[in-house]
């Protein structure tokens, strides 16, 4: 320390250097007993670091544990269901045959009503699937499912003819089919019956089948669906894809301070969402009804397509992080700090648009994509301390799932997907 | 105990050195604290504060000055830091002629240290640091400025503004003495 240059001291600054220069002021003793307490141990800061990590851990651990548990409940969790022979006889396994039950040629397609009510689907079915896709995975679902009410009934039907036999019933994954949340254009069209058909709701007996073509002959768009309830029939062929806007996030955040650098916050999130969607359909549906002209049976159909329509999914995403902080820059009232973390993000609310006005209302699936998912966050925060406990922030963010976000629009394609936005904040520090 | 072992039995944290130490120097350093510091509270938390640095940070300690010395300066910053917080708020400007002089002479003999101390905590906190530091401390402008991250030319403007308004409350001061004696 340099002493300023003597000739610029007086008289008055020498005399208020005497008058403090062996002063004293005896501090109570409560001082020396927290000096102690904070040194030794059982500090508040320590105590306060414990608290924020055993919390945050504890937070971790039930978040992640809750939305395990609601995706185990969601995911196909084998039943095992006992017929009420077992209590009479032995069970015993009886095998499934091996049956190819989906398998339809093109000439059995356009089978009318069957007046037996013989609901058994007939044997020389196949299935030609097109290459790997989201329609694919939908089509899959969609198959597999019938099967299993296939296979379900034959085997109930074997029990009553062969005595007593050990079911093993896999429950049906609630299905977001995304080809039959697209409406008609046409009033003229009766979508009930894909859409019972896509639901599988109503139906008491295996006579739902589904296929997928490589491509349809009237249209450039793949892949095709054709499904079929009885004797009615619907085709469709689709493109669409969706594309995220980049999302803007306002929220706050508490930070607490650990100790060299590092500091541990959580906080709440509001952002928008919106993903806007485009592409083409065309669909073809037959009722059933038929003419007859000179000998031959020409069946009822009628055909919808649209090219270019859009469509916009709005939803807001209300998020908890809990993230551990390091300070890299701090100047004046700016503070750099990277954060990583993970956070809990609950989907809700959305609002559906379409270029397609008439049939949005009727969407039955409007209220589908909702959903909690965990997803591992990192950002880069820069801050402006306007307050001496207080920050303006804003941050780029990035966000990666790490359990599924089964409902979400974007995860059509992928279970797990990436996010990038950028937060704005109040941050308080404690 | 010597300050040596006082000294070598803090850095390995030994209970009973931290309390002699403390004993020895906690009664200057509350009053260091003081002037920095608009209540007594406020300046045992500065002080309570500086401690559980000085005993966290003694490793640290080169033996270039005195221990007390070293203290003194642990003492002088955690109170700028604290200060500091408030000057977010109401930031230092300059202020009037940075060259007041008043050759009025004043004896501060006359007054006790209670008086003084009184005196000083009823600055505003940017007068109330600048004083310190010059005045008390012996820092030039340039090393306050630096401090305070100020200009030179405020810590010189804000300096003469604290000198006025001491100045003022020591004349007011002894013009009530004088009233009083009759």
């Amino acid at each position: 320390m340099k002493k300023p240059d003597k000739t610029s001291r007086t008289q008055f600054e020498d005399q208020w250097q005497a008058a403090f220069d062996q002063a004293s002021i005896s501090p109570s003793p409560s001082v020396w007993n927290n000096i102690e307490q904070e040194v030794h141990g059982s500090g508040k800061s320590r105590k306060m670091i414990a608290f924020w990590v055993t919390t945050g851990l504890a937070a971790c651990i039930s978040i992640l544990t809750s939305i395990q548990t609601m995706e185990y409940l969601k995911t196909d969790a084998p039943l095992e269901y006992e017929d009420t022979f077992q209590q009479q006889a032995i069970a015993r396994h009886t095998p499934l045959q091996e049956e190819n039950v989906l398998s339809l040629k093109e000439s059995t397609f356009s089978t009318s009503n069957n007046a037996s009510g013989d609901h058994n689907p007939p044997s020389q079915y196949q299935t030609i699937y097109p290459s790997a896709s989201p329609v694919h995975n939908n089509v899959m679902a969609l198959t597999e499912e019938v099967e299993e009410e296939i296979r379900i009934e034959k085997v109930l039907r074997q029990t009553l003819q062969d005595g007593p036999t050990h079911l093993a019933i896999t429950k049906p994954q609630p299905r977001r089919n995304v080809i039959f949340s697209m409406p008609p254009q046409t009033d003229a069209l009766p979508m009930s019956a894909s859409v019972v058909t896509a639901q599988g709701t109503g139906s008491t007996s295996p006579t739902l089948f589904s296929r997928s073509l490589e491509h349809s002959a009237s249209s450039d768009l793949v892949p095709v669906e054709e499904s079929y309830f009885n004797d009615q029939r619907s085709s469709i062929a689709s493109d669409h894809e969706y594309e995220r806007s980049l999302t803007f996030s306002i929220g706050g955040r508490i930070t607490k301070a650990i100790g060299k650098g590092f500091s541990v916050q959580t906080g709440l999130d509001y952002t928008a969402l919106s993903y806007n969607g485009n592409g083409s359909y065309l669909l073809k549906h037959q009722d059933g009804s038929h003419s007859t002209l000179e000998g031959h049976q020409i069946n009822h159909s009628s055909v919808a397509s649209s090219d270019g329509y859009t469509k916009t999914l709005r939803q807001q995403r209300i998020a908890i992080p809990v993230e551990v902080g390091y300070n890299l820059l701090q100047r004046k009232r700016l503070h750099l700090n990277a954060y990583a973390g993970i956070s809990t993000n609950v989907l809700l609310d959305q609002q559906f648009e379409t270029s397609l006005e008439e049939q949005v209302k009727e969407n039955p699936f409007e209220n589908e994509f909702e959903g909690v998912y965990a997803s591992a966050t990192g950002s880069l925060e820069l801050g402006y301390q306007f307050h001496p406990k207080a920050l303006l922030t804003v941050a780029p963010y990035a966000q990666k799932a790490i359990t599924n976000v089964t409902e979400h629009p974007i995860t059509i394609e992928e279970q797990k997907p990436s996010f990038y936005g950028i937060s704005l904040g109040l941050k308080i520090l404690l | 105990m010597s300050e040596k072992d006082l000294i070598e039995g803090c850095i390995r944290g030994k209970r009973k050195a931290q309390q002699l130490l403390y004993e020895r120097y906690a009664a200057n350093m509350l009053a260091v604290a003081a002037r920095y510091s608009k209540s007594l509270e406020e300046a045992e938390d500065v002080l309570q504060e500086a401690f559980i640095k000085v005993f966290q940070k003694m490793n640290t300690y080169e033996g270039k000055a005195t221990i007390g010395a070293w203290i003194k300066r642990i003492v002088i910053n955690t109170a700028l830091n604290n200060q500091r917080k408030k000057l977010y708020e109401h930031p230092m400007e300059e202020v009037g002629d940075s060259n007041y002089k008043d050759e009025q002479d004043i004896l501060l003999s006359d007054f006790s240290f209670q008086e003084l101390l009184e005196m000083i905590q009823a600055l505003p906190v940017g007068c109330q640091m600048v004083f310190n530091l010059y005045a008390i401390e012996g820092y030039a402008h340039k090393e306050i400025a630096e401090q305070l991250q100020i200009s030179e030319g405020t810590s010189k403007s804000q300096y003469a503004r604290a000198k006025k308004l001491l100045k003022a409350q020591l004349l007011a001061e002894e013009k009530k003495a004088y009233e009083k004696a009759g």
